[in-house]
């Protein structure tokens, strides 16, 4: 699989890698960087009002249990919610 | 029926693991690469609509600038994809989400910045003060132009993803709005339909032009710097 994988990917895209997209490589890394430091502020601040007493501390929407009726579900709807569907 | 407006937007998740990579790679299944000279109906159309792209795309470039064509096709295409996957019902678009818009204009305006500071250092830096600008206004325009070069990839990122994010709460208010007055003003919903209806071919049309538009500014940016 990894000989295919650089027969069929890796030789014809290698100019491109290695020549002409090194300005992005560079731009990537700085994207990186960004990202690193986004996630590390959110962990300090979500640390810090724990630390304070927070008793609700805030919680990303895409983590959060979404609402009520969620909460009358059983444990396996909760995992599984991906959408709802009322069909 | 989804529990709120923006229950669309949040990332989906199966015991707790994001499905964002499957939705991004979705699209993929779609482009059927062949190394046949006579293809099918679907890969001759797909081929025919990328020799459209390319050629409306790199014919202004020079030497260098046609380097990027891949990536330039590439980025094309996965936009489009991406932003009409959002035009079905109930689908996440992942080019609603300002992470994902801000990964791709980032690096890839930086690239375009760094390619003329390498190459054309002079001209680049030339580019930062307008010709015939009066004296005394020069420090405060560089300051501006420095500015507005900053504010590229943002304003960038933040069009497509407010042009997708903005269409779909508006069908999502109108398809709630049609809901309710079915079961109490059933004419008014009638006029509703018919404006989701509209709304959805206006969808279709700005998945295809945000994605031009933001390829097409990257190509901009690209022609400046080399």
């Amino acid at each position: 699989m990894l000989q295919n994988f650089i027969k069929n990917m890796w030789l014809p895209l290698k100019p491109y890698y290695t020549e002409v997209y090194q300005e992005i490589w560079v731009g990537m890394g700085l994207m990186g960087f960004i990202v690193y430091k986004l996630h590390a502020a959110g962990t300090f601040l979500y640390a810090g009002l724990k630390l304070m007493g927070s008793n609700n501390p805030p919680v990303l929407a895409s983590q959060s249990r979404e609402s009520q009726h969620l909460g009358q579900l059983g444990k396996f709807e909760q995992d599984f919610n991906i959408r709802e569907l009322r069909l | 029926m989804n529990q709120n407006l923006f229950a669309s937007f949040n990332m989906p998740m199966i015991l707790g693991i994001p499905l964002v990579a499957l939705f991004i790679l979705f699209p993929t299944m779609l482009i059927m690469p062949s190394n046949n000279l006579n293809n099918n109906r679907s890969s001759s159309i797909q081929q025919w609509l990328i020799q459209l792209m390319l050629k409306q795309m790199m014919t202004n470039h020079t030497i260098k600038g046609r380097t990027w064509s891949l990536m330039l096709l590439t980025l094309i295409t996965f936009i489009t994809l991406n932003n009409l996957l959002g035009v079905m019902p109930y689908a996440f678009t992942p080019t609603t989400q300002l992470s994902l818009n801000l990964g791709m204009a980032i690096p890839l305006w930086m690239a375009t910045v760094l390619m003329g500071l390498r190459f054309k250092t002079k001209a680049t830096l030339a580019h930062l003060l307008p010709q015939g600008t009066p004296i005394p206004l020069i420090p405060m325009l560089i300051i501006i132009e420095t500015i507005s070069l900053f504010i590229q990839p943002v304003a960038l990122a933040v069009r497509l993803t407010a042009n997708i994010t903005a269409g779909h709460l508006l069908m999502h208010l109108l398809g709630d709005t049609t809901l309710i007055l079915l079961s109490t003003y059933l004419s008014s919903s009638v006029i509703t339909v018919i404006v989701i209806i509209l709304l959805i071919t206006l969808e279709l049309g700005v998945a295809l032009i945000q994605a031009y538009v933001f390829t097409l500014l990257v190509s901009l940016y690209l022609h400046n710097n080399s």
